[in-house]
């Protein structure tokens, strides 16, 4: 018998047996002893019992452990940016959906923008105090870490917080064209995605003054008095760039509200005697507050 | 080495995982676009520029990615460094091992060290007193006094956070602050034993690039080009001499240290060993010497890292194959080894300078001298009369390694046949076995331990019958079937690495068909691998089963893609019945194939947590608060909280999964 014949009776001869030969393209195909049950399996068995693991030894255990305590330790430091999806992703049962195209893929994060604020949770709360913000990015600005002749130059402005925007923002600028970058940063704003990274929007900065040391909050407080809130340190050069804000008209931007108004919501919770707060009703309450 | 997708993919849930998602996009970004500039990596994100250079900050500083600047182009070129970002899943084994290792103190310098990426070394002892010891006053006080403000900074304490309070609080009791010095000390301690190294500006650039910036650099010296074989040797060795010297800059800081610290009186170091090998560092020359590196970049070294691991497996797979004693013993030798060994496998660049350290060996001293003193070497080996034994043959010295089986696990080991040696070459020291009194004038003979002879009579005995006890767990490992130690010379041990690694990675591939195929399919595949190619027709005989019985088993375990066959027809027409069908295993592809539904494996644990932690969170939000932190029990309602357990139990079980996938990637990759 040839080969073609073998193969071509394989249906009919298999057809009484509840089986099937070997397929053609097996190395057995002509071995018609033999029969191979090609029912196509079911996507998910539901006989399909996964064997249970054995429990953690104490070494894994441990190292696990370390592994969570790590990741703990690293979220809270300000290096770490939060993940957020947009609300699409986020409400969508399954959150590992099959994902085509980059597109597709960059769809899935969340914007953070003045457009995409839940209107019903940006109001300022008490329990914001122990949210930390969604960090969008690192803040770089306070970390005093890092080493810049390790880092490409086209890095060193990002590395000093300084970072302005645009293909060429990360170059450090020297000297003190300081109004410049600040409209230049300003009129970045025309570029899409610019602004949804403002960080001192909503209530990011109490996690900010939180990570000060008293004589620093007792500067910040004493720089308030003079002449309005100031991040880095150097109140006279940052009270001409908030003028120059308050002129230009496009400013209307309520991040500049933290230089003192009637009603500074970002700071009513934070100045003064947070420390003294009841912690036997409010703090109770609030976690269970959900 | 991490080709795939679900190794791509692994890396970026990874780095989501501890870093964020902003380094995570940015590295994904370039994983899928290969080296590129900001511009690019814009492109593919839909992040803007400011926001990617953030995230390329980010990943610079935590050792993730190679850039490369070229003077003459405006922009700087990124590359992601896939191995590193999969070593992030071995932070926690990394953090135990220190522990187990150096103590505590060491263990918080490396959280440190990883937590910030990389860190010049008086900025690191700053951060650290900063975190550690303040934070210790801080929750001490807020325990006493019942205040909680909103710095609840105490997240590095563990008791809450792994679920094991009981075990961690009590060493947290134990915990003194350590002194100043004493930072400077164990953290010099880590840089000569090669877990912590120093960062240049080379180490950024990937291998490749480093390697051409050095080949074009020694091209100027050519400027006519190469002609002929004599100034391409020429060529090639000033390449090697510039790497090596850029290798050496590198660790020219460990190796100061490890000089000043080898050079320490060793009665100091006995000193210490006897208060616990745990701490067994040498106290004092390291912190002085870092005085004047304060300003050196310093990171942890993966490698290094590494090889500790792999001797905390062997000396796992030594106690299940031999004993508990045996392996305690087995652990002090590749802890004694390990000091000459700087990575796992040898890389291409520097193969020639490390050849040198191919073969390490270890004394039986030295192997002593890093036992726990509190190991009872006495169980564990059974008591055989002088004349049951061949001396000749049980201590018989193996001087050359043995070849490995199979050339695709070939490290560079050289040629060399299982030599059968000869039969006089021996080591005479275990003829002095019984011989206590002489044992010991032995040792007291050795430098640096004066006084043994002295005081042989109380103590010399005692210590003598220990390291003879020692010597027989010793030679137990020698004579095993798996040859876990070689008995390289007089005195002299060693570990054939490459060998027995892979008869470990056969071990574990065994198990795996094993448990996949059952015992005829583990038979059949063996007896493949022992074969090599065999005809489908001889090997049920073979196998001594059925025909259809084999042929349903390789048609399953071919469909899983563990086996193959290849066709080699007798004439033209290529008819079935006229064409041999020969069955065979290949190794390296399964080990890939296996590596690459491990890595999906882990991807989906990954996955997996993601979906349990938002079917929980509501409760995470609430743990996550940092007034609840480290507080959960008495802040959270019950419900809420053993709800909180519920989902820590489902993490913990999770990562110890992914942990145990990492143990063979591990097994089969990189040791």
């Amino acid at each position: 018998m040839s080969g073609r014949g073998g193969r071509g009776g394989r249906g009919g001869r298999g057809g009484g047996r509840g089986g099937k030969p070997a397929p053609p393209g097996m190395p057995f195909g002509d071995d018609p002893s033999l029969i191979v049950n090609d029912e196509p399996q079911d996507t998910y068995p539901k006989s399909y019992k996964p064997p249970a693991a054995p429990p953690l030894t104490p070494l894994e255990e441990r190292s696990g452990g370390c592994f969570v305590q790590f990741r703990l330790a690293y979220h809270n430091s300000p290096m770490y940016t939060h993940r957020h999806l947009n609300a699409d992703a986020l409400s969508t049962k399954d959150p590992v959906m099959p994902r085509y195209g980059q597109a597709q893929i960059n769809e899935r994060f969340g914007i953070k923008n003045r457009a995409t604020v839940d209107p019903f949770l940006a109001v300022p709360m008490y329990s914001h105090q122990f949210v930390d913000d969604t960090r969008t990015l690192p803040a770089l600005r306070g970390a005093r870490l890092y080493r810049k002749d390790l880092f490409p130059q086209e890095l060193w402005g990002t590395l000093g917080g300084k970072d302005t925007g645009g293909p060429k923002g990360g170059f450090e600028v020297e000297g003190k064209p300081k109004l410049g970058r600040k409209r230049k940063a300003l009129a970045d704003d025309d570029y899409p995605f610019a602004d949804d990274d403002d960080e001192a929007f909503g209530p990011g900065h109490y996690k900010r003054r939180e990570n000060e040391t008293e004589e620093e909050r007792k500067a910040r407080i004493d720089g308030a008095g003079k002449g309005g809130e100031n991040e880095e340190g150097e109140p006279g050069e940052v009270d001409l760039d908030e003028e120059e804000e308050e002129l230009s008209a496009e400013d209307d931007d309520y991040e500049d509200d933290e230089d003192g108004g009637d009603y500074d919501a970002e700071a009513y919770f934070d100045d003064g005697e947070d420390e003294d707060y009841g912690e036997e009703e409010g703090i109770g309450e609030s976690a269970m507050d959900f | 080495m991490l080709g795939t997708k679900s190794a791509a993919e692994l890396c970026v849930l990874l780095i989501d995982e501890l870093y964020g998602q902003l380094p995570s996009r940015v590295f994904a970004a370039l994983l899928a676009r290969g080296r590129s500039n900001v511009g690019k990596l814009v492109q593919q994100s839909s992040l803007n520029p400011k926001q990617v250079r953030h995230g390329l900050v980010v990943l610079i500083q935590q050792n993730l990615i190679f850039y490369h600047t070229d003077p003459d182009a405006p922009h700087s070129l990124y590359e992601a460094n896939p191995s590193a970002a999969y070593n992030l899943v071995r932070v926690g084994k990394i953090l135990d091992m220190v522990e187990n290792q150096y103590g505590r103190t060491a263990k918080l310098l490396v959280h440190d060290v990883i937590l910030l990426g990389q860190i010049e070394i008086a900025e690191l002892v700053r951060h650290y007193k900063h975190e550690h010891c303040a934070q210790k006053k801080d929750s001490d006080g807020e325990v006493e006094a019942g205040h909680n403000g909103i710095n609840g900074d105490d997240h590095t304490n563990p008791n809450h956070i792994n679920g094991n309070g009981t075990a961690s609080s009590a060493t947290e009791d134990e915990y003194a602050e350590p002194e100043d010095e004493e930072v400077y000390d164990i953290l010099a301690q880590l840089i000569a034993s090669g877990f912590i190294e120093s960062v240049t500006a080379s180490t950024f650039q990937s291998p490749e690039d480093l390697r051409t910036g050095v080949e074009q650099e020694v091209m100027k010296d050519f400027p006519n080009g190469l002609r002929g074989a004599k100034q391409t040797n020429e060529f090639d060795t000033m390449v090697m001499d510039e790497l090596k010297s850029i290798h050496g800059e590198r660790t020219a800081l460990k190796r100061k240290l490890q000089d000043r610290l080898d050079y320490e009186p060793n009665i100091k170091r006995r000193k210490l060993t006897n208060c616990g090998w745990a701490n067994g560092f040498v106290a004092t020359g390291g912190g002085s010497l870092l005085d004047e590196e304060f300003d050196t970049m310093i990171r942890l070294n993966h490698d290094k890292c590494i090889v500790e691991l792999r001797n905390q497996k062997l000396a796992e797979h030594v106690e299940d194959i031999i004993g508990d004693t045996t392996a305690q013993v087995y652990g002090a030798l590749l802890r004694a080894l390990s000091k000459k060994i700087s990575r796992c496998r040898v890389s291409g660049i520097l193969s020639n300078e490390e050849a040198d350290f191919l073969e390490p060996r270890v004394s039986t001293d030295d192997v002593f001298e890093h036992l726990s003193p509190s190991v009872d070497v006495s169980f564990g080996i059974g008591t055989a009369s002088e004349d049951t034994i061949d001396i000749r043959y049980a201590e018989k010295i193996r001087r050359d390694p043995p070849q490995l089986q199979d050339p695709s696990f070939q490290d560079g080991l050289q040629e060399g046949d299982v030599v059968v040696a000869s039969d006089d070459e021996y080591d005479e020291t275990g003829e002095l076995t019984n011989g206590a009194a002489v044992n010991g004038s032995r040792r007291g003979s050795k430098p640096g331990q004066n006084g043994t002879k002295v005081k042989g009579e109380d103590g010399g005995p005692l210590s003598s019958q220990r390291l003879r006890q020692m010597r027989q767990h010793l030679l137990i490992l020698a004579e095993s079937k798996q040859q876990f130690v070689r008995h390289c010379g007089a005195g002299q041990w060693t570990v054939d690495f490459g060998p027995l690694l892979q008869r470990v990675r056969f071990i574990e591939l065994d198990t795996m068909i094993e448990e996949s195929f059952g015992r005829q399919g583990l038979r059949l595949t063996r007896i493949l691998r022992e074969k090599g190619k065999i005809d489908d027709k001889t090997l049920p005989t073979m196998a001594l089963m059925r025909k259809p019985d084999v042929h349903v088993k390789m048609a399953e375990m071919e469909m899983a893609g563990f086996l193959d066959v290849q066709e080699v027809p007798r004439d033209n027409n290529r008819a079935a019945n006229r064409t041999m069908f020969f069955w065979f295993f290949d190794e390296e592809r399964t080990l890939r194939r296996i590596l690459d539904s491990t890595y999906k494996s882990m991807v989906r644990c990954l996955e997996r947590l993601e979906v349990e932690r938002r079917r929980r969170k509501n409760v995470l939000s609430v743990t996550e608060r940092r007034d609840v932190q480290g507080k959960e029990k008495d802040m959270l309602r019950s419900d809420v909280y053993s709800e909180w357990l519920e989902f820590l139990e489902v993490e913990k079980k999770l990562l110890g999964q992914i942990g145990r996938m990492d143990d063979l990637v591990a097994i089969l990759r990189d040791y």
